[in-house]
């Protein structure tokens, strides 16, 4: 838990000594952490701040994963179905591109920015972050990205379409027979890459070293 | 807890980024001004708050009508075709046994907008109120809320696949429709006016006492 401040302490501490939460607003004095250990806000239990165990490398490498992942995820065909003697499979892109086709525009450019352009973006940045932060070194573009890493995060639903995935198999079954696609294995493994990148990395601890804090 | 007075950040003059966590000294009488670690817009509270929610909030409950009303896609079948909306979409999920998906899809494409719009409309009332009432529930409200945001664009993305992948011609094609369209708006509209809503407002009138 993070650490209340008493009346006369807010004058004695330094800016960098204090920490506020994002949620509720409260002033806390901001404790040095161990490495696995958890700040959280005493007033509405938000995490405010967390050390995690060999960041760099870890999420370096979880994030490369996905990159190798993302090929194969948009090109290669997620699901098919057979019916009569015929079969027809569909990658990420043909999706695109028969919504496309369907004159909904609006809809084909939202799931290329949120299933393609913004995961392929943010997978990107961590991994010339990670690289920054190994180096240690300082850099007024890294924390730029960074910001964009942060603010996109939202707007990247690769757990979403892969729900719908699963709700599109199970329609396609009414249907006829389903067939799996290389690329549904390789969707499910970007989509756990990205969900580990958001687990292995250290969020203050990169804040601090590209800002050269620390 | 409560006989402690406990200071805001703001109370402080200091303003929170909401992006790097990093707290910043704003020169007196300044709302808003630059994060000097990441140079985001950082800002007591968020400018207007509860205005732009509210405008948000009331653009994506109309947006919902025709959102459920055009229909998401028409299944054509051996030459007849048959349009679903999402609500009839539903119903035919459970008219081929598959009670299990259609409860998937009808929490994530009907419950948890409504219930996203909702919650908001509680929090920005009790806001607008200066209610007192249970800061810490509203706040793990709010939290949700934001959490569910992306979940509602499901539909869309079932459509996208359902319209590449069903494609064997006269046997069974899928078109998508322009209820596909409307709902992915108002599910952005929904986010964005999440987004709009600054949590720290519930928490206001706790630091004043």
């Amino acid at each position: 838990m993070g650490k209340l401040l008493g009346p006369e302490t807010r004058e004695q501490l330094e800016l960098q000594q204090l920490i506020a939460c994002s949620d509720c607003d409260l002033l806390l004095e901001r404790k040095d952490l161990a490495e696995g250990e958890r700040a959280s806000c005493p007033r509405c239990n938000n995490t405010l701040d967390e050390r995690k165990k060999d960041t760099s490398n870890r999420t370096l490498a979880v994030a490369f994963a996905g990159l190798i992942s993302f090929i194969p995820a948009t090109t290669q065909p997620l699901l098919g179905l057979q019916a009569v003697g015929l079969t027809n499979q569909a990658s990420l892109i043909e999706c695109i591109v028969s919504i496309y086709n369907s004159q909904l525009y609006l809809v084909s450019v939202l799931v290329t920015l949120f299933c393609i352009v913004i995961p392929l973006a943010r997978l990107l940045i961590v991994c010339y972050l990670m690289i920054l932060v190994k180096r240690n070194k300082q850099s007024l573009l890294g924390l730029r990205l960074y910001r964009y890493f942060h603010e996109w995060e939202e707007w990247g639903m690769l757990e979403v379409f892969m729900l719908g995935m699963v709700v599109a198999l199970y329609k396609i079954l009414g249907l006829a027979s389903a067939i799996y696609g290389v690329g549904l294995i390789s969707f499910a493994s970007l989509l756990i890459s990205a969900t580990l990148v958001t687990q292995f990395l250290d969020e203050q601890y990169v804040w601090e070293k590209l800002s050269g804090q620390r | 807890m409560a006989s402690v007075k406990l200071p805001s950040a703001r109370s402080q003059g200091l303003a929170h980024c909401h992006t790097c966590h990093m707290l910043n000294q704003l020169p007196e009488g300044d709302h808003h001004g630059q994060c000097t670690r990441c140079f985001a817009q950082v800002h007591f509270r968020s400018h207007n708050s509860i205005e732009r929610s509210w405008a948000l909030v009331i653009a994506s409950l109309i947006v919902f009508i025709p959102a459920n009303m055009l229909p998401i896609m028409t299944v054509n079948y051996l030459g007849s075709g048959t349009a679903d909306t999402i609500l009839s979409g539903i119903v035919t999920l459970i008219n081929l046994d598959m009670a299990p998906v259609a409860l998937i899809v009808f929490i994530a494409s009907f419950l948890v907008p409504l219930s996203k719009i909702l919650g908001l409309i509680i929090l920005l009332i009790t806001v607008n109120r200066h209610s007192r009432v249970e800061p810490v529930q509203r706040t793990v409200l709010y939290r949700i809320v934001e959490f569910l945001g992306k979940w509602s664009m499901l539909d869309v993305f079932v459509v996208a696949i359902m319209g590449a992948v069903v494609n064997l011609g006269y046997i069974t094609s899928i078109e998508p429709g322009r209820g596909a369209a409307a709902f992915a708006i108002m599910v952005i509209l929904t986010m964005f006016a999440a987004h709009a809503f600054d949590p720290r407002l519930i928490w206001d009138l706790k630091d004043n006492e």
